[in-house]
């Protein structure tokens, strides 16, 4: 499977981000997690607000919303 | 597409792929594409398709077909693949690898039949003879898939495999053995060690037996772990202090194999990856698979946060 010109969703600094497999490729080995990786960015960022929602709702849940 | 049968040979961690469905239980083509994708990119590129994991016994030729086209249109290579087939009609199955092989895929999972069991050594030997000799191809491998199971009535008997051998050995290439006892697959390697890939699916038995092949349905949830399992590395726990006892791969598999404990294997892991991708659609099964009722859910969901698993795992 060829990645070169896909999108990822990462974890880095306890923040989400969506980033090419090139600018992931650069960052330092460690400093993030791969969490998934899309073939569109549209599809990347897509997730990456479903994700955001969710951990809206969760923290909503925790404080008794 | 180009086909070398040697270029990719049956070897490190092939996952036992766990197949997506939707709710009127369908396969989920798109969510199957992505978490293929998901694993290649966290550096696991063979793939079993509807294997023990992937409910092979629970879909159609149709439904099968579907969505081998669907992976190799994503990018999938079809050398990476072994496509299971379960049938007990040896014509239907020449029928479904032909198709298959028109896809590009070259790699078959077969399965003995189940039907009128126990049947003798012969005649088991007839059928996969059979079969061989329908599928007329050059250019394909055959998989046998021992199944295991309380009585082993479903395997082929060393003698029929040795025949098979003999008889194929260009197309006969291969033993998958869901057997969980370590001495099944044990004595397979003995006999067959040398001229078949002979793969585990047991987790717990890979660092007994140290095989060049495993198929992994823990794979699906922890592909680097099994991955590093399989190259003997030693550790694989991203943050690491002084002081902190360092889970090695083998742990973290264990822990996970605990985990799953007695409930349903395929509707746990399932519910694993739900939990994972929060998805919740990725808990289906498909029937007759068993299903976790919602007490069971609760239960395993709770220790599975605690399993504390990551990303990087």
């Amino acid at each position: 499977m060829n990645f070169a010109n896909t999108w990822y969703l990462i974890e880095r600094n306890h923040h989400l981000e969506t980033i090419s497999h090139e600018a992931m490729s650069k960052l330092p080995e460690g400093s993030f997690v791969m969490l998934q990786n899309f073939e569109t960015h549209h599809e990347a960022q897509q997730e990456h607000k479903r994700l955001v929602k969710l951990a809206i709702e969760d923290m909503k849940q925790k404080l008794g919303g | 597409m180009p086909n070398d049968l040697n270029a990719t040979p049956f070897q490190g961690v092939w996952v036992d792929v766990l197949t997506p469905l939707q709710e009127d239980l369908k396969i989920d083509e798109t969510k199957l594409c992505a978490h293929l994708r998901n694993l290649s990119a966290k550096g696991l590129e063979h793939f079993v398709l509807f294997g023990q994991a992937g409910e092979g016994s629970s879909f159609s030729a149709d439904e099968k077909l579907s969505a081998a086209s669907h992976v190799i249109s994503i990018g999938v290579e079809t050398n990476h693949l072994l496509l299971g087939v379960q049938s007990s009609s040896f014509s239907e199955v020449a029928q479904f690898i032909h198709k298959a092989h028109a896809l590009g895929v070259r790699k078959f999972l077969v399965s003995a039949p189940q039907y009128g069991l126990p049947f003798s050594h012969i005649a088991l030997f007839d059928y996969f003879d059979q079969l061989i000799k329908q599928v007329n191809l050059q250019d394909w491998q055959l998989f046998i898939h021992q199944l295991g199971g309380n009585n082993h009535s479903a395997d082929l008997p060393e003698v029929s495999l040795a025949d098979l051998r003999k008889t194929h050995p260009h197309t006969f290439v291969g033993i998958v053995d869901q057997d969980i006892h370590v001495n099944h697959t044990v004595d397979l390697m003995r006999t067959f060690g040398t001229e078949l890939a002979i793969a585990s699916c047991h987790e717990p038995n890979l660092s007994i037996l140290k095989p060049t092949v495993c198929v992994s349905a823990l794979a699906n949830v922890i592909p680097k772990i099994m991955q590093h399992l399989m190259v003997k590395e030693t550790t694989t726990q991203a943050v690491q202090i002084a002081g902190m006892k360092v889970a090695k791969p083998d742990d973290r598999m264990m822990e996970l194999m605990t985990l799953l404990g007695n409930y349903p294997a395929i509707a746990a892991l399932k519910l694993m990856l739900s939990q994972h991708y929060r998805i919740e659609s990725w808990q289906y099964v498909r029937p007759p698979q068993p299903t976790m009722t919602q007490e069971l859910s609760v239960a395993l969901l709770g220790s599975f946060k605690t399993f504390n698993l990551q990303a990087n795992e």
